[in-house]
């Protein structure tokens, strides 16, 4: 069974599609295998929104997603969390549409409605009947243009964003480790503080923040939208530059954010919660998913850690049977981030003999190369879960929309499945001396607390 | 109406009944219904578009079948397939299965057992002949299947580091004690431990057998070997069971999951500041006339940001992040359910403010203006869950397991669009059972005493480890 880490590999790639402004192509044939057959046309309107319509008549559905510029890694420490928070206000309401009313109109379509924060970005969409495009777009950019803060919704929500953190992280040990080991990792970036923020910073945040955070980064030019579905484009189009072209915007600067200072030493921290059994948590400090190794950094966790057929699952598990689980992740982010290496332990097993044998692995790729098969294997699974991610016109508009909002060049994602084809056991190896050596990790272990042992 | 398949390309093709294009604007798509040489029914979808496949084998009967004391047993015997086969240990089967990217899953649910195989297209043909070979000739070495037990007891042990999952996990213990259904399909503690290897491959036949089997094949339209091999390799299982007579399923009682009415059942978990709730009592299956009804009800209630539990309890009173509310419709039996949690203080206040929206509801607090949102939204959103051919078959084959009969997916705007006010507070005098709900709070128990106290709600405390 195909596991996570693919989602982050097909998540980079955003293939498969030509696009210009206001041009429309068809995808270029993949010589090794399938490729969507869509027309992209990509506009950016005088006020900076860049919008990408993708046609797909298949199904009379549209899906509709407004990505801005913004996540947690904009914010300050104190006021941690205040871009999640922001991302419930924008659910209060305008004067033409109330917070229910909000709701109402498009629910009572059927549709579905969400929204998401992550480190950097913030994203919100709408999944409908295609015949409520318009509907759509009118509402979003509405609250766009006229959202309505006020104390007292903020006090609410407030209230039910530490509900949220309650849930998700102050009753679950799991996140609870992950938030030490980005703690750890980044003492002086925001990427050291969890996207939902902290409790004694939510208590405080103001206002007036609020609104400075709205007027600062809820601009269309921070701003990509991409509408997939059925629809016709050039009707579309006049609906986008009728309901968004009346707001006034600017371009925002790219943020500028120092790198966290590598310690140079490998860093350890050892936790306890009331949990049965230990877990174990390693990252590895890798760059941006600007940097060309990225895609070699995420082949390799697969090859090693990521199928029933990979080195760590047969030996840890299978084999020696010194783990319950093991995974790795290369998560990449606008900024630097971890190469992470989680495994999940036995009640009353020790990690200790299950981590030695992760870096011996992580040894062994650095000198011997990963056989052709191995390769093969994950180019296959790659090949796979791309057809699979591109089922469905939200599959298709999200890799879109990560491709113009993070790269701003669809023609260089374009090449980026290629890039994965042509990779070489060479490329791994090298990656793997580069970034996965001891004074470049930190690791944090959670043990159970004897005090208070969980069940109880 | 079914014909036999006859083995070969030419024949087959001969032998089909295009039955999807009976029905003009069908949501379904076009397929093909078969029969097997040993009479196993087999629909199947043709894709051209997308180069993916999947089949799903569905064996009735799953773990209410489990032996006495042996809960876990279905789990424990359909899971072997991956162990090993003839000349192919668990790793190389893994391998083969990565080479092409292919997956083999096994779920044994309830009341039936499914077995998966997807891919491309083009490697179908890898995938398949492993899973066959896998489902014919199980080798069921030692080392894996011991792996597997061990592994599984100590998840069982670690339940309570997820409370969640644990609340759930409980409700369904309580109220559906004195069923087939009380224990969980991966077993409880006390019976895995007993459950050997020898019994576990005895035990195989009887869940894996083609007189209780169907089929679907999706994909494949140009690569129509993928249809060819299913065929043959269901024709090609063994069958030692087949004719025997599928038991009734097992009565459970277990005196410990007993509640005493109008009480919480409390599960201690320390160290936690969110006390997750789980309320909710036994429903109806999936195939009744109230049917919609419960349906729009459900919707009035949760599934969405402007229904009543989450504009009341969470957006008015700030009680929670998260509250939803739903039927869950099986084939013979089903449950209504409120998930949600609250920090430990206000415990006692959500679960007041709950039932008493609940009760109201019950009672006939129900605008019509209330009815037609909601039925609009279901309306509105049906056709949003089907982007694709693949998940269209999907839920038309579950459809069919669930004794509906094959033109469901099109009578669903009907169904919805004929509920009323009146009919809906018909049917929720017949299945909204308020007065047989079960309250389950898992929390720190230090920490919800008061709260619980403070709206004198009285509790009972057991232990996790009873219900594992």
């Amino acid at each position: 069974m195909l596991k996570m880490p693919w989602l982050a590999v097909v998540s980079l790639l955003v293939i498969g599609f030509a696009s210009l402004t206001g041009c429309a192509h068809a995808i270029k044939p993949e010589q090794r295998g399938w490729r969507p057959q869509f027309k992209v046309h990509r506009d950016v309107f005088a006020n900076g929104l860049t919008v990408l319509f993708v046609e797909d008549h298949s199904t009379p559905v549209v899906s509709y997603a407004s990505w801005f510029k913004v996540g947690s890694a904009w914010e300050k420490p104190g006021a941690t969390g205040i871009a999640h928070l922001f991302e419930h206000m924008m659910f209060k309401g305008t004067p033409r549409y109330s917070a229910k009313g909000f709701f109402e109109a498009l629910e009572s379509k059927g549709a579905v409605v969400n929204a998401f924060t992550q480190r950097d970005a913030t994203v919100y969409y709408e999944v409908i009947a295609s015949k409520y495009l318009e509907l759509v777009i009118d509402m979003e950019s509405d609250r766009l243009a006229h959202l309505v803060l006020s104390q007292a919704d903020l006090d609410s929500e407030r209230q039910v964003v530490k509900e949220e953190r309650r849930l998700r992280v102050d009753s679950n040990f799991g996140a609870q480790h992950m938030e030490q080991l980005q703690k750890l990792a980044f003492p002086t970036h925001p990427y050291g503080w969890p996207v939902i923020g902290y409790q004694e910073d939510l208590d405080r945040l103001s206002l007036d923040e609020c609104r400075d955070f709205f007027h600062s980064y809820y601009q269309p030019g921070n701003a990509v939208v991409t509408i997939a579905g059925d629809f016709d484009y050039e009707q579309a189009k006049r609906w986008v530059g009728k309901y968004y072209g009346p707001i006034e915007g600017q371009q925002l600067p790219e943020l500028e954010l120092k790198a966290e200072k590598k310690p140079g030493i490998e860093k350890r921290l050892e936790i306890t919660r009331p949990v049965k059994a230990e877990s174990l948590l390693i990252g590895y400090y890798v760059p941006s998913m600007y940097n060309s190794d990225t895609e070699k950094l995420s082949m390799l966790a697969w090859a090693l850690f990521g199928m029933n057929s990979s080195r760590a699952t047969q030996r840890l598990i299978h084999e020696k049977q010194l783990a319950l689980g093991v995974s790795a992740d290369a998560a990449f982010e606008r900024f630097p981030y971890l190469f992470l290496v989680s495994a999940d332990f036995k009640t009353g097993q020790a990690s200790g003999p299950a981590e030695d044998e992760i870096y011996k692995i992580i040894e062994d790729a650095k000198i011997n190369l990963l056989s052709e098969a191995e390769l093969s294997r994950v180019k296959n699974g790659l090949i796979y879960a791309t057809v699979n991610e591109g089922k469905s016109p939200v599959g298709i508009a999200s890799w879109l929309a990560s491709g113009e909002f993070y790269w701003h060049d669809l023609e260089k994602i374009y090449s980026k499945l290629d890039v994965f084809y042509a990779m070489t056991p060479e490329d791994l190896r090298d990656v793997a001396r580069r970034y996965l050596n001891k004074d470049n990790r930190v690791v944090v272990l959670m043990k159970p607390d004897e005090k208070k042992e969980s069940g109880k | 109406m079914m014909r036999s398949s006859a083995g070969t390309i030419g024949l087959l093709l001969a032998a089909v009944v295009l039955a999807g294009l009976a029905a003009p604007k069908s949501l379904v798509p076009a397929y093909e219904l078969l029969k097997t040489r040993n009479g196993v029914p087999v629909y199947f979808f043709p894709s051209s578009n997308i180069p993916l496949f999947e089949v799903h084998l569905n064996f009735e009967g799953g773990s209410d079948l489990d032996p006495p004391n042996l809960s876990g047993m279905g789990t424990f015997s359909a899971n072997a397939i991956r162990h090993g086969i003839a000349g192919m240990n668990e790793d190389e089967i893994s391998r083969k299965l990565d080479d092409v990217a292919g997956g083999i899953e096994i779920n044994v649910g309830e009341e039936d057992t499914e077995i998966s195989s997807f891919g491309l297209n083009e490697h179908s043909t890898a995938i398949n002949a492993l899973l066959f070979e896998e489902l014919a000739h199980p080798t069921f070495p030692s080392g894996p299947f011991e792996r597997l037990k061990t592994n599984h007891i100590d998840s069982i042990d670690q339940l309570p580091d997820s409370p969640g999952t644990l609340a759930t996990h409980v409700l369904d213990s309580v109220i559906f004690n004195g069923t087939a259904k009380v224990r969980p399909g991966t077993g409880l503690r006390r019976d895995v431990v007993r459950i050997r290897r020898e019994a576990a491959r005895l035990y195989y036949p009887r869940l894996v057998r083609t007189d209780h089997l169907k089929a679907i094949v999706i994909g494949g339209k140009d690569h129509r070997e993928v249809l060819e091999q299913v065929l043959r390799g269901i024709e090609s299982l063994p069958c030692s069971a087949c004719g025997l007579k599928i038991p009734a399923p097992r009565i459970w009682n277990f005196p410990a999951y007993q509640v005493p009415m109008g009480k919480v059942l409390l599960i201690p978990r320390t160290g936690i500041s969110e006390a997750h709730i789980r309320m909710g009592f036994r429903g109806p299956r999936r195939n009744i006339p109230e049917y919609y009804d419960l349906r729009v009800a459900e919707t009035i209630l949760s599934g969405h940001f402007a229904s009543r539990l989450n504009l009341v309890i969470r957006e008015k009173l700030g009680l929670t992040y998260n509250i939803g509310a739903n039927f869950n419709f099986g084939s013979t039996t089903g449950s209504f359910v409120v998930s949600t949690s609250t920090r430990n203080e206000k415990v006692g206040e959500l679960i007041v403010q709950v039932n008493k929206l609940l009760g109201a509801f019950l009672n006939g607090e129900i605008l019509d203006q209330d009815v037609q949102i909601a039925k609009d939204y279901l309306a509105g959103s049906f056709p949003l869950g089907f982007q694709n051919m693949y998940v269209i078959a999907d839920s038309f084959f579950n459809g069919l397991l669930n004794g509906l009969a094959p033109t469901f997916l099109d009578e669903f705007q009907g169904g919805v669009a004929a509920v009323t006010t009146v009919s809906l507070r018909a049917a929720l005098k017949k299945y909204f059972l308020l007065s047989q709900m079960k309250t389950i709070v898992v929390a720190d128990q230090a920490g919800v005493g008061a709260a619980l106290g403070k709206e004198k709600i009285g509790f009972v405390v057991r232990k996790a480890q009873d219900f594992l």
